[in-house]
């Protein structure tokens, strides 16, 4: 939009109320925009309409009790956000994790994000008019689901990770499903390129839309796909590696220009990698223990401590302060999407409102970690 | 970035960053601050590129603890500022990092700490009904000593100009 008729006020505007419930928020988000015609002069994001308090929940229970709150929160990718809290708690008590674990813990996690990524993949072609692309990506999603289901027992929300190891062993019909899987996933990333990739309409709807700089992103605190596809690789998994991640083999892909196509092929690409990252830790998963030996009870000492992993949508770190009891006495829990939204104010400022949806889709937000 | 060069820096301003021990504490460094020097710090970790990670508050004696980590895109290197919220009030960091708006926002929600300077202190998770209910303060019997955390309390009396300015904040 030209900006002297952006900052001409004798120009009618409206106010316009996007959300809670509306099908582009990906949750109960409110978005309270003033409009010129159809372009965003201001926009105001309105939170907490599914808020838990899950850091209260935290102080009032022993940390055990705690694990399934962590699948509750991005509750699309659980697994990253299972292996944060557990390996906070695991450095706090200086527990060792068996290697078979370790694979473990990848191999799935990774598996959680891909099934992540497919169902933003999904969410946000149909926030641009696509109806096709989210049948092909909950078709795979599925496979992946059930995988998981088999050795956790849940679909969506899991609590698998235990400090000291995973809840149970994984047999080889896992490893059997999920090489199949790799295979059928690597042909369909051909299917994803012809139908959306390479989609003219598609292009014209997200390149040069939403450009984030890497300046903005880093004064605003992005993280994960938003932050890289802005040509900034940076990933906790290679810059600050936990565990089996620094003896894999993978890359970690960027943008250039840092627009809502960048951040598309980045997170396309990304499946490639997490596919590359499952088949080498199902490549060296040994036999062995699958849940090491931890104390029956850990008390949490008193000082603070963060550990930090990558989830499906950016840095998740969990810092805790102990109290010499097993109850934390404070967890602070800081998720990515809350960094991610939090620019959208600045970034979409005088934007066409379809553009405004197109943003909100490529940042791949969920509502309820931000929420939490 | 090591360290070391933060260290130097950090020592022009005459503060000292404190090695923590990254294998237990999951940063390399620490550094206690007044609020008073909280701005300039801030000021040069966005000049050195360092982004906001995230900041909360914790609720102790004597005050309330701020916490801000800081940490690099190109290193590993993160690092917690901690400072104390005397009589509920700190200065905002907001406008070099905007990425703290929302944080304080938040802050503000759950501890009911002001930040001075900060334009935007509407409630954020919270709605306005809730006005004075913060869900994360711990009753005293319940707080715990900030020496017992090894977070000791700074002697950060306001001075005499902040009482005007606070007055003038309680009026609007």
């Amino acid at each position: 939009m030209k900006t002297e008729a952006f900052k001409d006020e004798s120009r009618h505007r409206f106010l316009l109320n996007m959300g809670p419930q509306h099908p582009a928020t990906h949750g109960v988000l409110r978005l309270v925009l003033e409009m010129d015609g159809e372009y965003v002069v201001h926009l105001d994001p309105v939170l907490g309409y599914g808020h838990r308090m899950h850091e209260k929940m935290a102080e009032a229970r022993p940390w055990p009790s705690f694990l399934p709150n962590t699948a509750r929160m991005d509750y699309l990718a659980a697994l990253p956000y299972n292996h944060g809290y557990v390996c906070l708690i695991e450095k706090l008590a200086g527990v060792e994790v068996p290697r078979r674990a370790e694979c473990i813990r990848v191999a799935t996690s990774e598996l959680n994000r891909v099934a992540s990524h497919l169902l933003w993949l999904g969410a946000f072609l149909l926030d641009l008019g696509a109806f096709t692309p989210i049948l092909y990506g909950f078709d795979d999603r599925e496979q992946i689901l059930d995988i998981l289901e088999d050795i956790t027992g849940s679909r969506l929300t899991y609590s698998y990770f235990r400090v000291g190891g995973v809840y149970r062993d994984v047999d080889d019909r896992f490893v059997e499903n999920t090489r199949v899987f790799i295979k059928r996933m690597r042909k369909r990333l051909d299917i994803y390129n012809k139908l959306v990739t390479d989609n003219i309409i598609f292009i014209k709807r997200t390149e040069g839309i939403g450009v984030i700089s890497p300046e903005m992103a880093r004064r605003y605190g992005v993280t994960g796909a938003n932050l890289r596809g802005s040509g900034i690789a940076y990933d906790i998994r290679k810059t600050e590696p936990y565990s089996i991640y620094p003896e894999l083999d993978f890359e970690i892909p960027v943008g250039s220009r840092g627009d809502c196509f960048d951040r598309y092929l980045v997170r396309i690409k990304e499946i490639e990698q997490s596919l590359r990252i499952i088949e080498q830790a199902l490549d060296m998963l040994p036999e062995g223990e699958f849940r090491g030996k931890a104390p029956k009870k850990i008390k949490l000492p008193p000082r603070a401590a963060s550990f930090a992993v990558e989830a499906a949508r950016g840095e998740l770190v969990y810092f805790m302060v102990g109290q010499d009891s097993d109850v934390p006495y404070r967890l602070k829990v800081r998720v990515p999407s809350y960094a991610n939204l939090s620019l959208i104010a600045e970034l979409c400022q005088g934007m066409l409102i379809a553009d405004l949806v197109s943003v909100m889709g490529s940042l791949d937000l969920v509502i309820p970690e931000i929420d939490r | 970035m090591t360290f070391q060069e933060l260290a130097d820096q950090l020592g022009a301003f005459s503060l000292s960053l404190t090695a923590s021990d990254y294998a237990a504490s999951g940063v390399y460094a620490d550094l206690l601050l007044e609020q008073r020097q909280l701005r300039q710090v801030v000021q040069h970790l966005l000049e050195q590129e360092f982004y906001l990670v995230f900041a909360t508050a914790v609720s102790l004696k004597p005050a309330a603890c701020l916490v801000y980590q800081f940490a690099r895109h190109d290193v590993l290197f993160r690092v917690n500022l901690r400072l104390f919220a005397h009589e509920n009030e700190s200065p905002t960091i907001s406008d070099i990092f905007h990425a703290a708006m929302w944080y304080e926002r938040e802050i503000h929600d759950f501890f009911g700490i002001a930040f001075t300077g900060n334009g935007d202190m509407r409630p954020l998770i919270l709605s306005e009904m809730d006005a004075g209910f913060h869900p994360l303060l711990k009753a005293e019997n319940v707080c715990m000593d900030a020496e017992k955390l090894g977070f000791l309390p700074l002697a950060d009396e306001p001075e005499a100009g902040d009482e005007q300015a606070r007055g003038s904040l309680e009026d609007a």
